[in-house]
């Protein structure tokens, strides 16, 4: 069995595509699919990443003729192994729309009371929060701010948890 | 992530002067209506403008120490 054909069923066997295989490498897909018809060969550093993805040794990938028999299923009670621990990639974008999203919010609600507070500067009688009684209204200019102040918090607390490893 | 925690602590500043200057202009209002225009409201009044703003400030501060404790844990 050669490397490339190697390279093909432990993918297979893996289920995963070219993509997500190139994703994890932090290689092209193209690589992927160049590794696997033959056309080159991975350099050491992508040949350890890949071993250890596939949890086999390099000896197995790269010296003997056969691929070793694919692990028996984990039971429920197995301890998932350090490979199980890292992220996947589907997480990963996840956890990138969660910080951005995050970071939107936050911002966006600062931008509103910084806004607001130089309009209020400008136009200080549309701006104000009391009205001719001289007591605090909670009309549109007052909901503006506390929805900023909202937005704050809701954007704070989506980048904190997309940020937990 | 660094560069996160700087934007956060400059955007608390920047939340703190912005709270002071807005407080302090309406706290002189509010004396001069109670004081010359008759207003009820005491110019004690212009305090609740600041919680938005202390909310504001005190998420920043809380994002810049985050992203600097997940710049060292890095």
């Amino acid at each position: 069995m050669t490397l490339s054909e190697k390279l093909y069923t432990l993918r297979k066997q893996h289920t995963l595509s070219q993509e997500q295989l190139a994703e994890v490498l932090g290689v092209s897909r193209q690589a992927v699919s160049k590794w696997e018809t033959g056309q080159s060969v991975p350099d050491t550093e992508k040949l350890i990443a890949i071993s250890e993805q596939y949890r086999i040794s390099l000896d197995d990938l790269l010296k003997h003729d056969t691929l070793p028999q694919p692990a028996a299923p984990q039971t429920e009670t197995a301890i998932p192994s350090e490979e199980d621990a890292k992220p996947k990639p589907v997480d990963q974008a996840a956890a990138r729309i969660g910080r951005i999203l995050g970071l939107l919010f936050c911002i966006g609600g600062i931008l509103v009371l910084l806004i607001h507070a130089v309009l209020f500067f400008f136009f200080p009688a549309q701006y104000q929060l009391t009205g001719g009684s001289s007591m605090i209204m909670l009309d549109g200019n007052a909901i503006f701010m506390l929805l900023g102040a909202a937005a704050i918090i809701l954007g704070a607390i989506l980048f904190v948890r997309a940020s937990k490893p | 992530m660094k560069k996160l925690s700087t934007v956060f602590k400059i955007l608390a500043i920047l939340l703190s002067d912005v709270m002071c200057a807005r407080v302090a202009y309406t706290y002189s209002a509010h004396e001069w209506g109670q004081k010359y225009a008759g207003w009820s409201a005491g110019p004690q009044v212009a305090f609740f403008l600041a919680i938005p703003y202390l909310i504001g400030m005190i998420v920043c501060i809380l994002l810049a120490w985050f992203c600097k404790k997940r710049t060292a844990a890095k």
